[in-house]
């Protein structure tokens, strides 16, 4: 595990890819394993996204994690793909770890019928919520809580 | 209160609401997360303040104790089958197809009639 000033920074780590397994044509960048505890569904891969503000998955995968379309306040979401209609939940997401411990994050999320675009991890809604740093150099994907 | 009262308090509260959603679908998380906090002290039953402030409030981290495969042969079966099956969702354990369709729910429910141990990798092959 990674230590700051020799204290635990991070107490999990995992490999990224640096490509949508999905689509290698797609945006490129850090692609990390998450699953979604109490479904049965299984992992997936989502791209980590500073630009975004919230989590937004696939419609499929939406449906088989069991989110409603209609629960909440229906709002629009501006992104560079345009406008979005949808609402903003709180869903717990695990952030999977080949070493050490696994993370599971309460991860606000923008759930929307009409998204097909992949999945990603934001950041307000779910990146700043915990320690994370990354080594290009083995592809690895360090993480932690703020208060090990 | 008196009824032109109570009808002043719902509009204010509408137009904060709105403010709240207009705030959101800027992506500004943390100002909406402000006014709600604020509201909250004038409005502290108002189900849809409360519900929307639950939305964003950024709740727990917990450690688990639980780790899973790098992906690597799922990984390898994604590349070497990517262009035959195009547009099929398929569920994969290790380079062990548990399920695919044109659609999530029936690559999940080939997988449900599966037994395996762990837990599989969900893929879109575009």
């Amino acid at each position: 595990m990674l230590t700051l000033n020799a204290i635990p920074f991070s107490t999990g780590w995992a490999t990224y890819r640096d490509f949508d397994p999905e689509d290698r044509l797609r945006k490129q960048g850090f692609y990390v394993q998450v699953a979604f505890p109490g479904s049965t569904s299984g992992s997936l891969y989502a791209l980590l996204d500073t630009g975004t503000p919230y989590c937004v998955f696939n419609i499929a995968v939406v449906e088989t994690i069991g989110l409603s379309f209609d629960e909440g306040e229906k709002i629009v979401l501006r992104t560079a793909y345009g406008p979005f209609e949808g609402t903003v939940q709180r869903m717990t997401i695990r952030l999977i770890a080949e070493h050490g411990e696994s993370l599971n994050i309460d991860a606000s999320v923008f759930v929307t019928a009409d998204w097909h675009l992949g999945n990603f991890l934001g950041y307000t809604g779910f990146l700043e919520r915990f320690r994370f740093a990354v080594d290009p150099g083995t592809n690895t994907f360090y993480f932690g809580p703020c208060v090990p | 209160m008196t009824e032109p009262a109570m009808e002043q308090q719902d509009t204010e509260l509408n137009q904060l609401i709105e403010r709240v959603k207009d705030l959101l679908g800027y992506g500004r998380l943390k100002a909406a997360r402000e006014l709600l906090e604020n509201a909250l002290q004038q409005y502290p039953t108002n189900e849809r303040l409360r519900k929307l402030h639950w939305a964003v409030s950024p709740g727990k981290v917990e450690r688990v104790d639980v780790r899973y495969s790098d992906r690597g042969e799922e990984v390898a079966w994604i590349k070497a089958n990517q262009a035959k099956y195009k547009g099929k969702w398929v569920v994969l354990l290790g380079n062990r197809v548990l399920g695919m369709g044109d659609d999530l729910k029936t690559a999940m429910h080939m997988a449900q009639e599966q037994q395996y141990e762990g837990l599989p990798l969900i893929h879109l092959l575009e």
